[in-house]
């Protein structure tokens, strides 16, 4: 049988389905202790909340601060990931966001202002790791962990199933997803990706038995309705890049998915592919243009489909969709 | 998929290995700077209750600095909103005078799929008919933010 819970966290929408034979009370009880990972991380990492451990954290500078293991892994793989991109992610940007207008806690509509972070220049290099427990700002600022931070619950969360005897679920944090096994029809689950142009519309689907894939992409969160620029943008020029609408990675965690995207959509489409190319993670890219990109080995390693009938009106598509899952 | 490169699995393998078996440890600064000290749990329930308590900490630090924290009473309640979807419902858990839990009214007990059917019509349509789920941009919540507010005027205190 095939159960789903959907919630909000993290500012999104949070979709877990899990296909077992246990019992409804037992799958609900693992589900209710498997989304306290959601909660706890964004307790500790949330930078809308003046009180968070991250956003405590960013209140001590020149002083070794002694974090959560939660906080000390997070900085520790965004910092790994800002090496690795020379730069292009950066967890230092959070001050940006706030003066993008990205600062209003989600649930209760307060903004957060940390003026005492104001120094523009910071890059990640003004994070240092002291030992394994300890946080040491060279300067004020405020740090972002939301490329991060999303994926890593949703691994937690895997994780917290698997441990509980779960085999067969996916989890969706608002298009960040991580799959386990099979889905109800005992296949690899199917999972479409979002086409940025027509929002109803999936440009195809792949299939999966282990693992996660994420989407980065400019149409969801806009700073003005009209505007080009968007949550994501170069750190060193503070501008959105112009050249992608999407950027789709498939990775073993979603914590590396989402870091990824996030990446690989500010390298842009060249710096982006061969990156990916050589971390080896697949990635599929479509531009401004409508043009779509692809690793070498994405169609081939996820069962590329692509839909054969992309043009149905959206009453086809709700009709299908209650069709289907009738006869199940 | 390809053969990801062993530095980033291995990385990611310890990092949630690790915080997994650390459990819900929230490190309260204040009190560690001073005594060094820190909250720390296992998985099980203890833990939780150690989390709340910690929550608790600090929401009584910041009642002095800052009463905005404390608007909301205790509880949970119940909100209803119209958006791009239709009707939506939503229950708002809070605690210690903060926003705990918000979860999706009609959706939030586990049930066949049978019963799928009641679910609004384009949350399906999104869905399509061919896939489980679809990957795309972090999609706002602001579809139920009308539901949320509505919930959060009858925890005003």
């Amino acid at each position: 049988m095939e159960f789903e819970r959907r919630f909000i966290g993290m500012d999104t929408l949070i979709t877990i389905k899990v296909v077992s034979d246990k019992p409804p009370e037992q799958i609900d009880a693992i589900i209710n202790q498997s989304v306290e990972n959601f909660y706890y991380v964004e307790h500790v990492c949330s930078r809308f909340e003046s009180d968070s451990e991250l956003m405590r954290l960013c209140r001590h500078t020149r002083e070794p601060v002694p974090v959560s293991p939660l906080l000390y892994h997070a900085v520790s793989f965004a910092l790994e990931v800002a090496k690795e991109s020379d730069g292009a992610f950066d967890p230092t940007i959070g001050r940006a966001m706030e003066l993008r207008g990205f600062n209003r806690n989600y649930l209760h509509g307060q903004s957060i202002s940390s003026s005492f972070a104001d120094s523009a220049d910071v890059d990640y290099h003004d994070i240092e790791l002291i030992g394994d427990r300890y946080i040491y700002l060279k300067r004020a600022l405020v740090i972002d962990l939301n490329a991060v931070v999303k994926g890593m619950a949703v691994d937690l969360t895997a994780n917290a199933m698997k441990q509980a005897g779960l085999a067969n679920f996916l989890i969706n944090a608002g298009g960040d997803i991580y799959v386990s096994g099979n889905n109800d029809q005992k296949e690899p689950w199917r999972i479409g990706i979002r086409d940025p142009f027509h929002r109803e519309q999936c440009v195809g689907i792949v299939c999966m038995r282990q693992g996660a894939i994420c989407t980065s992409g400019n149409y969801e969160r806009r700073m003005h309705p009209n505007s080009e620029e968007s949550h994501l943008f170069k750190p060193n020029t503070h501008q959105s890049p112009r050249g992608l609408s999407s950027c789709t990675v498939v990775a073993p965690f979603a914590m590396l998915a989402d870091a990824f995207s996030t990446t690989a959509y500010v390298l842009g489409l060249e710096r982006g592919m061969n990156k990916m190319e050589e971390l080896g993670f697949d990635c599929l890219m479509i531009t401004h243009t409508a043009n779509q990109f692809f690793t070498q080995k994405f169609k081939e390693n996820l069962l590329w489909n692509v839909l054969i009938d992309r043009s149905f009106e959206k009453k086809v598509f709700r009709q299908n969709a209650l069709l289907n899952i009738e006869k199940c | 998929m390809s053969r990801p490169s062993s530095k980033w699995v291995a990385l990611c393998t310890a990092a949630i290995g690790i915080t997994y078996a650390a459990g819900y440890v929230v490190t309260d600064q204040q009190n560690s700077l001073a005594s060094n000290a820190s909250v720390t749990g296992t998985h099980a329930q203890e833990s939780l209750a150690k989390k709340h308590q910690n929550t608790q900490k600090d929401g009584q630090a910041d009642h002095r600095s800052n009463s905005a924290n404390t608007k909301y009473k205790d509880g949970t309640y119940s909100g209803e909103g119209m958006n791009r979807i239709g009707s939506v419902a939503v229950s708002v858990t809070i605690k210690n005078g903060k926003i705990t839990r918000v979860q999706i009214t009609d959706c939030t007990t586990s049930y066949p799929k049978s019963k799928i059917e009641q679910l609004p019509a384009q949350v399906i349509a999104r869905q399509s008919s061919n896939v489980d789920h679809v990957s795309g941009a972090t999609e706002s919540t602001n579809d139920f933010i009308a539901a949320v507010t509505n919930a959060l005027s009858q925890a005003q205190s």
